[in-house]
């Protein structure tokens, strides 16, 4: 928590002085960039994601998808997921309605759903179960979370990731570290984070590297409408748990495919 | 030779049922994440919290145990939501009002999207069967 803040300790720096973090000149350029996101009207960007799975014996195998993420606020989002065991789940919201579709079970699933995007990020999560890395971004207050999660933090160093000049920051707090490279010319935009889930054993690994960015992409009709494709079957969400006494009721007849 | 025929014949059939037990598709285990691979972890969900999330429990396929408890549950009534990647059974599928049903002998499921993935959870049997 900021109020329990310890020091940020620059790397470079032979004497560490220690500061609040909250006044720290880090934080305050990892809380532009996640401002940027916060207070952008609309945009998007593809990442290459990984996370380490610890088996019962310990070892670490590494699973991951592409993502695509078109963000329009209040309370439009789209989510595209390929995972590399061939699974893609495709969601949208436009404030209005929720779609689920698998291309390879050619299935999907569609509900009413009104509220902001958080309303919806809060149901994705809390009720359906779906664990959507990335999508936190969406939340309006993401950076203001994010900030308070970190005790501490500096900076490493300039660093080159994927061709891009980039300041390379690390943050903690008791349960995770976290690593930010945030690109230096232009937009302070993340180019890579890595966070390491400290307290697990074999301390697993999640990564993201951003392979693009657009801050005013086009939009269209079609980017929050989902048209099921043809011989697509509609099936329904799983009851919500907090209704398990609820019978499991048939589609109504007009939204029967 | 006349007596090793009968011999011959036997350690022939014994053969090819070691083949078959060896050989054959393990499709019971079959899973997204592949047998024996757990996929899950906390670090899967890119939480800035260290908080553990658990996925929702997807079973390879309902234990007898399992179907045999469904089978004293009210008709009617959602069961839990237990659910199943994979039905390994002689599926009978019917379609009524809309929804395709999969029954394994007496249990019925539905397709459902739970947690992200397509799966199978028990549900009422359908009217009529």
């Amino acid at each position: 928590m900021l109020t329990s803040a310890v020091a940020a300790v620059p790397v470079h720096a032979k004497e560490p002085q220690r500061t609040a973090l909250a006044d720290d000149p880090h934080l305050s350029l990892l809380k532009r960039s996640l401002n940027l996101l916060t207070n952008q009207k609309q945009f998007s960007f593809t990442a290459e994601t990984g996370y380490d799975s610890v088996q019962e014996d310990g070892q670490k195998i590494e699973f991951g998808s592409r993502r695509r993420l078109i963000i329009h606020r209040p309370d439009r989002i789209r989510m595209e997921s390929h995972d590399r065991n061939g699974h893609q789940l495709q969601i949208i919201y436009n404030g209005k309605e929720i779609s689920f579709f698998t291309p390879r079970d050619n299935k999907y699933a569609i509900k009413s759903k009104t509220g902001t995007l958080d309303d919806f990020l809060n149901h994705l999560v809390n009720d359906l179960k779906v664990q959507i890395p990335l999508a936190q971004v969406g939340y309006k207050n993401f950076a203001e979370i994010a900030m308070k999660d970190f005790d501490t933090g500096f900076k490493v160093g300039e660093s080159v990731v994927a061709e891009i000049l980039c300041d390379h920051l690390v943050f903690r707090n008791d349960q995770i570290d976290f690593q930010i490279w945030i690109r230096k010319s232009g937009d302070p935009l993340p180019v890579r984070w890595v966070i390491t889930y400290k307290n697990d054993e074999s301390q697993p690994q999640f990564w993201v590297q951003f392979i693009e960015w657009d801050l005013n992409p086009r939009i269209e009709d079609s980017t929050f409408t989902f048209t099921p494709p043809k011989g697509a079957e509609r099936i329904q969400f799983a009851p919500l748990e907090s209704a398990s006494s609820q019978e499991m009721e048939p589609l109504k007849r007009e939204e029967q495919p | 030779m006349m007596t090793l025929r009968p011999l011959l014949s036997a350690i022939s059939v014994f053969s090819v049922l070691l083949l078959f037990m060896f050989f054959i598709p393990d499709t019971e285990a079959r899973g997204r994440g592949g047998k024996g691979v757990s996929r899950s972890g906390h670090a899967s969900s890119g939480s800035f919290r260290g908080v553990k999330h658990h996925r929702p429990a997807v079973h390879h396929r309902p234990a007898a145990h399992q179907r045999a408890r469904h089978r004293s549950v009210r008709v009617g009534i959602r069961l839990s939501p237990r659910s199943y990647n994979v039905l390994t059974c002689r599926r009978t599928i019917i379609i009524h009002r809309g929804i395709t049903y999969y029954g394994c002998g007496t249990v019925w499921y539905n397709q459902v999207y739970y947690g992200g993935q397509v799966t199978y959870i028990v549900v009422a049997t359908p009217p009529g069967y």
